[in-house]
């Protein structure tokens, strides 16, 4: 297993070496942070944050409570507004991508379904008002199915489970194919069973679509299961960045990944981290 | 019903020929059975009388029956408290005569009009000021002390304003129905879930849509609170305003039987305000049913 380290300075200069992810479907985004910096009031949260995420690589972000790292998937979509440095989205055919358009999903740890509409509806919700009524139906029918949710379409969520909104959350947000998916800790609030079902449907959807993903997390294992590469955020900068290069499907207890596993969570919890 | 529940065989068909409205109530008491059977059947009928909404008109239609039987017995004077089938005969006589239809008519529209105008207004401003700080800054603290006043305590003012008119009951019906409703709306637009208020902007909603598929909906539960609040002080409104000054409508009906001591038609009056309250409570029920379908409190 290749485990590569890299400081926050050289982040830009290293983003060839995931080249690997260059060979999946032309469907993500890239990502490029120069100097993002994040301030709320005297609090810096982010300080200097140079990142190359490139289009299609899968990429976890972890680190402790209030590190940062929701702030910085904030930045990445739009939904909150850097005090330094600029973000650069670009989609595979070369074009800007707007954040906040319909190529920049993020799905939060509640499903934040509208309860008044149906299930069906609420995937709707993902295509905006363009697209004709039946089309728009065909599509969430169609995207509900790839989350083996088909036949609730016409179902009030507040009769689904947990997972079972999630997953509805999830087929909202590939609804418009979009070319990078935000997770902010998705899976949190779901118990470890359902977690994993749900852990092996992102990854599903991940490999069918292409699309960029940047998974927030807590939980270590979820972001070695999934992905290619895992940043650890602490204190505001990047403390570590690593590549996960072991084969998929991934095996849950693999030795291998157990000690990845251990030394990242060593450096979350050591200051000398950067240097594993 | 006591004499058929204590000896069901003995007394059934006596107390069937007693009491017309007990025979209804308990139908297996008239046939010749056994106690045994008897019994079986009536638990069926309380089965059902549980399951639909009857329940809710078992305690009523008992008082009823009690109140005919003190009345027939003569414990009851008619000019303090007429019997129910003194009662039913003046509604009778009243609709016969045009009377009856008219008033509640005449009431009836005065009780709209004024929900309409005093609702419309509590709405609109509960909607501006829940949506737009500026427009909260500007009007809520003078509606928050207009509020203090009670509202029936402006009647002598609105009759040297209006005199007796329509324009009265109107203005005061519309004063009373508007802060429940500006109230409840304004509470419901900023209890909408921000989160959801969230997802819609990123889901690229605009403002119209966001509205609409949003925070509307997300109101609504606490706007048919307001309506109903609302329709309550309406009808509470329309009684005072009707009994103090009017010309017209139930209020009128019953201030003038008064005069000629008709305690019958005073009751109806009151009678028929309590069953168009209810009424127009059943109507807002069946729209909160009809249009919280996804609520799981509203589920059947």
């Amino acid at each position: 297993m290749a485990i590569q380290t890299a400081t926050s300075r050289r982040q830009a200069a290293a983003a060839s070496v995931y080249a690997g992810a260059a060979a999946r479907p032309q469907g993500g985004a890239s990502v490029t942070l120069r100097g993002l910096a994040r301030a709320f009031g005297d609090k810096q949260v982010l300080r200097h944050v140079d990142l190359h995420i490139p289009a299609g690589q899968f990429v976890a972000i972890v680190g402790k409570s209030g590190c940062g790292k929701s702030t910085l998937l904030r930045l990445i979509v739009g939904l909150d507004q850097p005090t330094g440095g600029h973000i650069a989205l670009s989609g595979a055919p070369g074009g800007e991508e707007e954040p906040g358009s319909s190529g920049v999903r993020i799905m939060f740890q509640e499903p934040r379904l509208l309860p008044w509409e149906r299930v069906r509806g609420n995937v709707e919700v993902g295509l905006g008002r363009d697209l004709p009524k039946a089309e728009r139906q065909a599509i969430a029918t169609r995207t509900l199915e790839a989350v083996a949710l088909g036949d609730r379409g016409g179902e009030w969520p507040s009769v689904l489970s947990g997972g079972q909104k999630q997953r509805v959350a999830l087929a909202r947000a590939l609804a418009s194919g979009p070319r990078l998916l935000a997770l902010d800790e998705p899976l949190g609030a779901l118990d470890a069973l359902t977690r994993i079902d749900m852990q092996r449907l992102i990854e599903k959807v991940w490999r069918e679509q292409g699309f960029t993903a940047i998974l927030v997390t807590h939980d270590v294992g979820e972001a070695i299961a999934l992905a290619d590469r895992i940043l650890v955020i602490d204190q505001g900068t990047i403390a570590a960045d690593l590549v996960v290069a072991s084969p998929r499907p991934r095996h849950r207890g693999d030795p291998e990944l157990a000690a990845l596993e251990g030394r990242i969570i060593d450096a979350l919890f050591n200051d000398q981290a950067a240097g594993i | 019903m006591s004499d058929a529940t204590l000896k069901p065989v003995a007394t059934a068909a006596a107390g069937a020929v007693a009491f017309p409205p007990e025979a209804a109530i308990v139908p297996a008491a008239g046939e010749p059975a056994a106690a045994v059977k008897t019994t079986r059947s009536r638990a069926a009928l309380t089965g059902r009388i549980a399951n639909g909404n009857l329940i809710g008109w078992v305690v009523p239609a008992l008082i009823v029956v009690i109140w005919e039987a003190l009345a027939r017995a003569g414990y009851l004077q008619p000019n303090v408290l007429p019997a129910p089938s003194a009662i039913v005969a003046a509604a009778i006589r009243l609709t016969a005569s045009g009377q009856l239809p008219e008033s509640i008519g005449v009431s009836t529209l005065r009780a709209l009009a004024g929900f309409v105008v005093g609702g419309g207004i509590g709405l609109a401003l509960g909607l501006a000021n829940g949506l737009s700080r500026l427009s909260e800054k500007l009007t809520d603290t003078s509606l928050q002390m207009v509020r203090n006043v009670p509202h029936l305590a402006l009647i002598p003012l609105v009759i040297l304003w209006f005199g007796i008119d329509e324009g009265a009951k109107l203005f005061l019906v519309a004063l009373g129905v508007f802060f429940p409703m500006y109230i409840n709306t304004l509470h419901g637009i900023r209890n909408v879930d921000p989160q959801l208020v969230e997802m819609g902007r990123i889901y690229g909603m605009k403002q119209g849509e966001l509205f609409w598929r949003v925070i509307l909906p997300g109101a609504l539960p606490s706007i048919f609170v307001g309506l109903r609040y609302a329709l309550g002080i309406m009808w509470l409104t329309l009684i005072v305003a009707e009994t103090i000054a009017a010309e017209s409508g139930i209020g009128h009906m019953a201030m003038q039987a008064r005069e000629f001591l008709l305690v019958d038609v005073v009751m109806l009056s009151i009678i028929i305000y309590a069953l168009l309250g209810k009424a127009a409570d059943s109507i807002a029920r069946l729209l909160e049913r009809l249009s919280l379908q996804w609520h799981p409190a509203y589920r059947k």
